[in-house]
Order: C-alpha cells, then structure tokens, then sequence
C-alpha cells in the first residue's frame, strides 16, 4: 500500500438521476461566475418512442494521471500535486488557453471575471480539511463515490474491484482518474446526438462569443 | 439508435479568429525571413531586391504579429511571464524563446543588408536561418499538440504550416514584385526589366512547388484522419465538405492552390502579370482561410 493518497472519483450513473445538484453545489461552493462551469450535467435521449431513454452524464475534471495541461503549461502556472489533483496557480496562468486546446475533455475555461483558468481542483480545500468535494456531498442519490484510490480498503477502490468501470476518451491517454458505471459509449460519445444541421445554424452565435 | 442531446454546456473557443491570424502574419513574416535568407546565401546579385523586399517585411510583420498573440491572453499584462517562467515540454515555451531571438537576429541583419557590409550580413543570415525555422515551425507544433480536436492533432500539422508559411511569404512578395515592375519598371532599361520579370516567373514557379507540397499534406490528412476514429473521419468531413467546405475545400484548395497552379502550368497566361496578381492574392486568402478553417473552425465540432 502506498503511502501517498491518489484521490479519485466513481460516478454511478445508473443512480444519477441528472438533477444538476452537483453543478450548483459546485457554482456555489467554488464561487464560479455565470456562463462558465466547473462540473455539470450533460442529459440525453437515446432510442425512439416509445422507448426513449433518458440519459445523464456528469462531466467535471478528470484530474489525469497523464494530465496534457500539466505538459503543455508554458509558465507552468498548471502543475500536480502529489495526491494527483491538477492545479492551477492563479497568479502565474497568463490566460492564453492552451490548457484549454489540449484538454481533451474541455473542462477548463477562463474565468471571465478574473481572466486566468480555472477547473474543478476536486475541492482540494475542502478535502485538505477531511470534507468530500461538494458534489459528492450534495448528490441526492448517492451517484458519486470519492476517495483515495491508493487504498484497497477505501470505499473507492471497493467500488472499483466489485464494478465494471470505464473512463471518458481512454484513446486520449490520459489515464483519467474519474470512473464511471454504467457509461454507455453511445453517450459518452461528442459527436452522436449532436445534430450537424443544428450547429450550423448556431454557428454565427458562437461567433458572436469568440470575438467578445 | 436515435440519440438526441437535450443539455450541455457551451465553450469558449480555446483559439480564436486572433489566434487564427497571428499563426498567418506569423507565419508569412518567417516565410519572408526565409526567402530574404535564401536570397542573400544563394549570392546571386538578381535576387538583392526579394532579399530587401522580404527584410522589410519581416520588420512590419513581426510588429503586427505578437501584440495579437497578447491581445487574446486572458491577462495581457503578464505577457513577459513566458519569458520568465519556462516549461520545456510546451511548445509555447519554445515559442517565446524563437520569439525573442528572431527580432534580436532579423534586425542585425537587416540593418547590415541595407548597410550594405554583405560579409556581415551573409554571417547573420547563418544565424537567422535556424531562428527563422523555429519561430515559423513552433505554431504547427502548438496545433498539433492540442489533443481537443482530431483536426489539430496530426503529426503532419509543423510540416504543413511550414510549407504554408513559405507559400503566403512567397505569394505576397510576388505580389509586390509585381506591383514594383508596374510602378517602376518605365524607367529602368531592358536589361533591367528583364531580370525584375524573370524573377517574377522564378518566384511562381517556387511557389507551385510548395503548393503541390501543400496539397500533399492536405491528402495525407484527409486519408489519415478518414481511416482512424469516428471523431478524426467526422473532423475530416467537418473541414472538406461539412461547414468548413466552402472555406476549406472551395477558398483554400480551389481558389487559393488548384486555381493558381494551374495558372502557372499554362504556358499562355502564366507570364501575363495581372492574372498572375490575381493568384497570388488567392493563394495568401487561401491560407489565411485554411489557418482559420483549422485552429478556429475546428472547434466548431463538439469535443465533450
């Protein structure tokens, strides 16, 4: 057993109902302004009727083992702490969003007030005090499990030896260190339930924020 | 299976129209670096006025070029952090160290090309010539390293820009050879006039060569992407016939390469100075389309 923690997340979604709980805890524990997102819910409709199915899938970051952000950092404001949390050091990021180009899940973003990156640091504060991350501890039905993964005994690692379990985006290398059950690739896909044609006509207002 | 997805959570663009345009002046400055290098190292006397065209652009490009890059920063104020703080597994890293070397290069030897010490200056090109690779170079490496979108993240991304980079440059200083010959030329001598024409026609058919190189990078992409995952196949469509097409496919490969290549291959026209005009300014809209096209239009496909 290792001596060092190496903290991670399991998210059930077969007990996630998708009621955004865990993306307003996070807002207001982390104080995240309007318009930007440390972790949230992205809900989906798979099948016809009348067997449609509704889906949720929490997103947050994935805090990587292999984190690219960590790697392409050119002031190194972005760095790991030895538990394995990917930091951000506010006053050294320059805002120039490179972390944001590489992060193969795009949970970064700049904080449109203060103008530097931010993302979900798993609640370090918190967790540095013995609490479990907000989300873990607002969620209703019990869908997120968070713990030290260095610990076989620890509820996690339970979690993770009893279950099937799959990351997001495994191709990308990251080794991600939140798990999920019961992920349908299907889902977890960014392309499949996306409508082209929808895009397309949203394209000049995504523009629109680009140049602002 | 039918998937409809009911919410998710909007994006800031990672690299904007800014950055999109930076890469482009960027890119055409150390393309004009390039070709003023090669001018003055090949030693030929015909080549002296390419040598002082492109060394006075790269002074307004390299003007141009990194206030964009701090303008898109999130804190522009900290701009000099990249030059104090350093992590040399980024290419950004690398980026800020070719940026500060190539001004402190490219003025030496441009204040000793105008001086006229050639011993002095043909030293300095030396110099210049691995700066200049890399500040033209480090861009495809910063794309090609962000591992968001399949379009970026081809190992083929420096290579292409570079080549890229080598036609803009070599476009735009055609296009100012030409408008050089028309506005002077009536009073030079035959013997003049002829020399500033044949290197016109040299400089096209220099550019034919690295636009073929660059359809080639375009192939190798597009087979590539379209025989790895979903999400390369997808990205690849996305940039030839999907949203990107009309500016990708249409702007950047039919008007900016095929057009002006087969411009030049007509034995007809490809010495008649205003259809040749004309091509060029295809050419530098078509890669300035296709910078676009891949840093900024890329994102237009959901990553998450």
């Amino acid at each position: 057993m290792s001596n060092t923690k190496k903290w991670g997340m399991v998210i059930d979604l077969n007990k996630c109902v998708g009621c955004h709980s865990c993306s307003v805890a996070c807002k207001t524990e982390n104080e995240v302004p309007p318009a930007v997102f440390r972790s949230w819910v992205k809900i989906s409709e798979k099948g016809n009727f009348p067997e449609a199915k509704s889906s949720a899938l929490p997103v947050l970051c994935n805090n990587c083992e292999n984190a690219v952000c960590v790697r392409v950092c050119p002031v190194t404001a972005s760095y790991q702490r030895p538990d394995g949390i990917v930091m951000i050091d506010p006053h050294k990021c320059v805002g120039c969003k490179y972390c944001m180009a590489a992060c193969p899940y795009q949970v970064r973003h700049i904080n449109p007030v203060r103008r530097y990156a931010q993302k979900c640091f798993f609640c370090y504060h918190r967790i540095d005090n013995g609490l479990k991350p907000a989300c873990v501890d607002t969620c209703p039905s019990g869908a997120r499990t968070f713990g030290d993964l260095n610990d076989p005994a620890s509820e996690i690692s339970v979690m993770l030896v009893n279950n099937s379990t799959s990351v997001l985006k495994p191709e990308a290398g990251t080794k991600p260190n939140v798990y999920y059950i019961g992920l349908d690739k299907d889902i977890a896909n960014p392309l499949k339930g996306v409508d082209l044609e929808h895009f397309r006509h949203h394209d000049i207002e995504l523009l629109d924020g680009v140049f602002e | 299976m039918n998937i409809n997805v009911l919410f998710n959570v909007p994006h800031e663009f990672a690299l904007s129209p800014i950055i999109s345009t930076y890469f482009f002046l960027l890119g055409m400055g150390g393309g004009c670096s390039m070709l003023s290098i090669w001018a003055t190292l090949t030693g030929k006397k015909d080549y002296k006025p390419i040598a002082k065209i492109g060394a006075v652009f790269v002074i307004i490009l390299f003007c141009c070029a990194p206030l964009l890059l701090i303008i898109d920063l999130g804190q522009p104020l900290r701009f000099w952090y990249f030059v104090t703080l350093f992590n040399f597994s980024s290419p950004l890293t690398w980026g800020s160290i070719f940026l500060c070397l190539y001004p402190i290069f490219a003025s030496a030897y441009i204040t000793f090309m105008f001086m006229g010490w050639t011993r002095t200056y043909k030293a300095l090109a030396w110099c210049l010539l691995p700066v200049a690779i890399g500040y033209i170079t480090y861009i495809g490496f910063v794309v090609s390293m962000g591992v968001a979108t399949p379009a970026w993240n081809t190992p083929i991304m420096p290579a292409y820009f570079v080549t890229a980079a080598m036609s803009t440059a070599i476009a735009w200083m055609t296009m100012v050879a030409i408008v050089r010959y028309w506005l002077l030329s009536w009073k030079w001598s035959d013997e003049q006039r002829g020399l500033d024409f044949a290197i016109i026609i040299k400089l096209t058919r220099f550019l034919s060569l690295f636009l073929v190189i660059n359809l080639f990078f375009v192939f190798t992409q597009q087979v590539h992407m379209r025989f790895g995952s979903d999400w390369a196949a997808t990205a690849a469509q996305f940039l030839l016939e999907g949203k990107m097409g009309m500016s990708f496919g249409i702007i950047t490969l039919l008007f900016g390469t095929f057009l002006p290549l087969l411009v030049i291959a007509l034995p007809k026209i490809n010495k008649q100075l205003p259809i040749l005009f004309v091509c060029m300014f295809f050419v530098v809209i078509g890669i300035y389309v296709m910078r676009f096209s891949i840093t900024t239009g890329s994102q237009f496909l959901p990553i998450m």
